[in-house]
């Protein structure tokens, strides 16, 4: 049970990567291959401003929206922009400079607080509870609850509101939505200013579980994209199932075969969701364009 | 031709200045190269190869592997692993090494590029994941964290390398792998590649196979990565996965795209910066990370060609390109011949999302005739072509060409069994020569023969020979054998639309299908596009036009299709369509009702 427990926690790191790649492929059809290292600057700056600022977790969680905010819109504005008017939202060049992007905060990070890894003790205590048989700790319980809220949430704005309803316009035909008045870059900003701004937010809970580091980033990314590919390209909640199911064979991968082995079984998994069902579990628009 | 421009033609339209380079770089010891540049040189060229991997991939085919790196390390830990087990010789090195390179290529290439481009970056880029523990997990073949030591003086022949030795196979090998690259990139498979990195839909319609040609491309880009990994093991003596990070990845990222990604020789500068610049002091080692990302972005969004294409530039600037020879070399138009074929539509159905496009078509077109469609929008006209062309899957029903079934075929499949079409709107080439946009009409005809590109092979002369002939007789076909040296996109808007025709004619197809070739040409462009079309029908070709300038149609077309909502409503000589009271309800109004005089009327002025 524990390692159930252990599963889900870390899957709802990856499903809120996921929802956070969601957020700008809905309302622009662009993948942000920046969102996980986006993340970890959340991390680092949670850990700047509750340990060094000694901020209570609130102001941490809000100032670190606002920071991580502007960094996506600093994205859209330099790296993505651009290379929209030059060349389309499918060309190539996109994948380089979002690729950059995500190199620049990662370089940033690691000039400016450096490579050894800091730790961040969680606001709510590290108390372990039982739940179930299975020992988990409170951040466990915290990221769990903010993954299904956050997916839900998503999952409700995509489909109640005028900018999500006007995001999938945007991404089925930009063309016809252009013409029907949608203001297709407006939506691109504000997309990758949200999902900026919930990597800021998210801050303070992710560092206490994931680690204050540059080197995660990567893990963020990878595993967060899988989460994405199972779950299925454009569904919010398709991003909880697939960051759950990551998570716990992730965890129970580790505990029976070894630690070598999450990453093998991850990647393979992955290369037969795309191979065999390439719109993921739950969905409805694939990223095929061949 | 003068000696100076033979000259020039050597130094511009060949690798001779690269290859003197090179073999310069070779020689180097002999005039007392120290080891230390020895072992830098080596390196270059070892990232060298690496880059022009990603060049290929990335640059050409425009597909981001990120797991370039991690090919790099198989071929590292397979020639330690190798020496190991007492298999000295580098050339067996290199061998397994590139047969391992293509493994891992396809094991990420084939699911990774069934997606978008961003899929095939993240499934290349968990390489970078895996590979630390795969080394842990055979760790008593690999040495795990610690790496393998000692693995010194490599064979070749059975012969000790010494370091000097080692340092003219780095470069000799890097030479032959980029001169093997260069030929295949002017090659068919190569312009496919520029093709397909503006337009799949026009790549297929040609007769690529998109998917295929970017698991090639992609899987050809890993090789010399696996080269390299071969090359720096022997360089270095040891292994261990420190030396293949992310770091090592962003580094060699930012060098392919500084030196230009869309080039051949761009790989050398950017590796030689790399290895020589001043990111390597120690006193940039923090910020080198941060400088390499800035690299990405603004090469990225500013400067898409790198050094290379800024040198591309200047010397376009300095030294105009020679035109192509054989160009206007009193071809005649008699050598094209264009077979057409019969094609028959019948009872094609389609819907989208419940919409229906086209409820129930039938028609047949007879070689040797222009049949016309014309129609409001949204009558499905375009729809029609997108699913003879094999772009759509038709719903139900069938297209049929000589009798053959086309329904079901992919669109490559379906243009290289003769369907040549146009699109609306010319898709725009970047650096393609009038010439090389009329040959890749061609290349539906015939295999891609990337083997005998690479290795020049007498087919490869044969068949280029043939391409350019037949190219050159379609360009004088439409009386454009002038503008063959000229890049196609400085063309006027009408005359690149004309091109699209000639390019479709230089495949010989069995049916051409034009979709709006005229809108948007002027009187003289509309009289040449009509007078292409009947040399087209007399030479014997089934053309098949969608096309709303009415007047243009009813004097160019022998049989007219009406549509309207999906439907054929009226078929026959334009004289009997235009008088159809159905067609002039629903389409033609006022203007069908004029008498045939105002075939010089365009209708947007009316």
């Amino acid at each position: 049970m524990t390692t159930i427990w252990t599963g889900l926690a870390i899957g709802a790191v990856y499903a809120l990567v996921a929802v956070g790649y969601n957020i700008t492929m809905a309302q622009s059809g662009i993948f942000n291959f920046t969102q996980g290292q986006v993340m970890v600057f959340g991390c680092f700056f949670a850990w700047f401003t509750m340990v060094d600022l000694n901020l209570p977790w609130w102001g941490a969680a809000v100032a670190g929206a606002v920071v991580c905010g502007l960094i996506g819109l600093l994205v859209e504005l330099l790296a993505v922009r651009p290379v929209v008017a030059r060349h389309g939202a499918h060309g190539h060049a996109l994948l380089v400079t979002t690729v950059g992007a995500f190199v620049i905060i990662l370089g940033a990070l690691a000039a400016t607080w450096g490579r050894t890894p800091k730790s961040l003790p969680f606001f709510g205590g590290s108390e372990t509870v039982t739940l179930l048989g299975g020992k988990l700790s409170p951040v466990d319980l915290w990221l769990v609850a903010i993954a299904v809220v956050t997916a839900l949430a998503m999952h409700l704005v995509s489909g109640r509101t005028s900018w999500g309803l006007s995001g999938r316009a945007a991404t089925d035909n930009p063309d016809a939505a252009k013409a029907k008045g949608v203001n297709v870059t407006a939506l691109r900003t504000t997309a990758f200013m949200l999902a900026g701004a919930l990597g800021g937010l998210l801050g303070p809970v992710l560092a206490p579980k994931v680690g204050v580091s540059v080197s995660i980033g990567v893990s963020l990314t990878i595993y967060g994209f899988v989460a994405l590919a199972l779950g299925g390209f454009g569904s919010y909640l398709g991003c909880l199932v697939g960051g759950a199911a990551v998570g716990l064979v992730q965890a129970s991968a580790g505990r029976y075969f070894g630690a070598e082995y999450p990453p093998l079984i991850l990647f393979g998994l992955l290369v037969l969701i795309l191979l065999v069902k390439p719109t993921g579990l739950f969905g409805h628009r694939g990223l095929r364009v061949v | 031709m003068s000696t100076r421009q033979r000259l020039s033609a050597l130094a511009l339209d060949t690798p001779a200045p690269a290859i003197a380079a090179f073999v310069l770089v070779a020689l180097l010891p002999l005039f007392g190269l120290a080891g230390h540049w020895q072992q830098q040189l080596a390196l270059i060229a070892i990232y060298t190869l690496i880059c022009s991997g990603l060049n290929l991939s990335f640059g050409y085919a425009g597909e981001l592997a990120l797991g370039q790196v991690a090919v790099f390390a198989s071929g590292a830990y397979i020639s330690a692993i190798l020496y190991q087990h007492g298999f000295t010789d580098i050339l067996g090195g290199f061998a397994v090494a590139v047969c391992l390179a293509a493994v891992t290529g396809l094991l990420t290439g084939i699911p990774g590029l069934r997606l978008s481009r961003w899929a095939l970056a993240l499934v290349s880029f968990f390489y970078v994941l895996l590979v630390p523990e795969l080394l842990k997990l055979f760790e008593s073949e690999t040495g795990g964290t610690a790496g393998l030591a000692g693995i010194l003086a490599p064979t070749f022949f059975g012969w000790p390398l010494g370091t000097t030795g080692f340092y003219v196979v780095a470069v000799v090998v890097t030479l032959l792998w980029m001169l093997l690259q260069r030929n295949l990139i002017v090659s068919r498979f190569g312009q496919f590649l520029r093709i397909l990195s503006a337009s799949p839909t026009l790549t297929e319609s040609l007769g690529g196979s998109v998917y295929r040609l970017r698991v090639q491309a992609y899987v050809i880009g890993a090789l010399p990565a696996g080269l390299a990994g071969v090359l720096y093991t022997y360089l270095t003596g040891f292994v261990s996965p420190e030396a293949f990070t992310l770091h090592l990845l962003i580094a060699l990222l930012a060098a392919t795209v500084v030196g230009g990604a869309a080039s051949v020789w761009g790989a050398p500068v950017g590796a030689a910066i790399l290895v020589l610049g001043p990111l390597q002091l120690k006193s940039f080692e923090e910020y080198s990370t941060l400088a390499y990302g800035v690299f990405l972005v603004v090469i990225g969004t500013a400067f898409s060609g790198g050094l290379a294409g800024l040198a591309r530039k200047l010397r376009d600037r300095v030294l105009p390109r020679p035109g192509p020879q054989g160009a206007g070399d009193g071809e005649s138009a008699a050598d094209l011949s264009i077979p057409g074929t019969r094609m028959v539509v019948a009872g094609v159905e389609k819907s989208f999302a419940g919409l229906r496009a086209l409820s129930g078509v039938d028609l047949t077109v007879e070689p040797g005739t222009i049949a016309a469609i014309i129609g409001p929008n949204g009558a499905g006209k375009t729809t029609l072509l997108n699913l003879v062309s094999g772009l759509l899957p038709a719903d139900t029903g069938r297209v049929e060409l000589a009798g053959r079934e086309l329904t079901g075929l992919r669109a490559h499949q379906v243009s290289r069994l003769g369907v040549g079409r146009t699109f609306q709107t010319p898709v725009d080439l970047g650096s393609m020569s009038v010439l090389e946009v009329v040959e890749s009409g061609r290349f539906r005809k015939g295999n891609l023969g990337s083997l005998s590109a690479i290795l020049r092979l007498p087919k490869y002369h044969r068949v280029r020979e043939a391409d350019r002939k037949a190219a050159v007789a379609a360009l004088s076909f439409a009386g454009l054998e002038h503008a063959a040296a000229q890049d196609a996109a400085s063309l006027p808007l009408g005359t690149r639309r004309l091109l699209e025709v000639v390019r479709s004619v230089a495949g010989e197809p069995s049916v051409l299908l034009l979709d709006e070739p005229a809108a948007g040409l002027d009187d003289s462009e509309l009289r040449e596009l009509g007078m292409l079309m009947r040399r087209i029908r007399d030479a014997g070709g089934t053309v098949v036009l969608v096309e709303h300038n009415v007047p243009f149609v009813m004097d160019v077309a022998d049989q007219v299709f009406a549509m309207e909502l999906g439907r054929v409503i009226a078929a026959g000589p334009p004289e009997v369509v235009r008088r159809d009271q159905r067609v002039i309800d629903s389409y033609l109004g006022r203007r069908g009702r004029r008498e045939p005089a105002d075939h010089e009327l365009d209708p947007r002025t009316t």
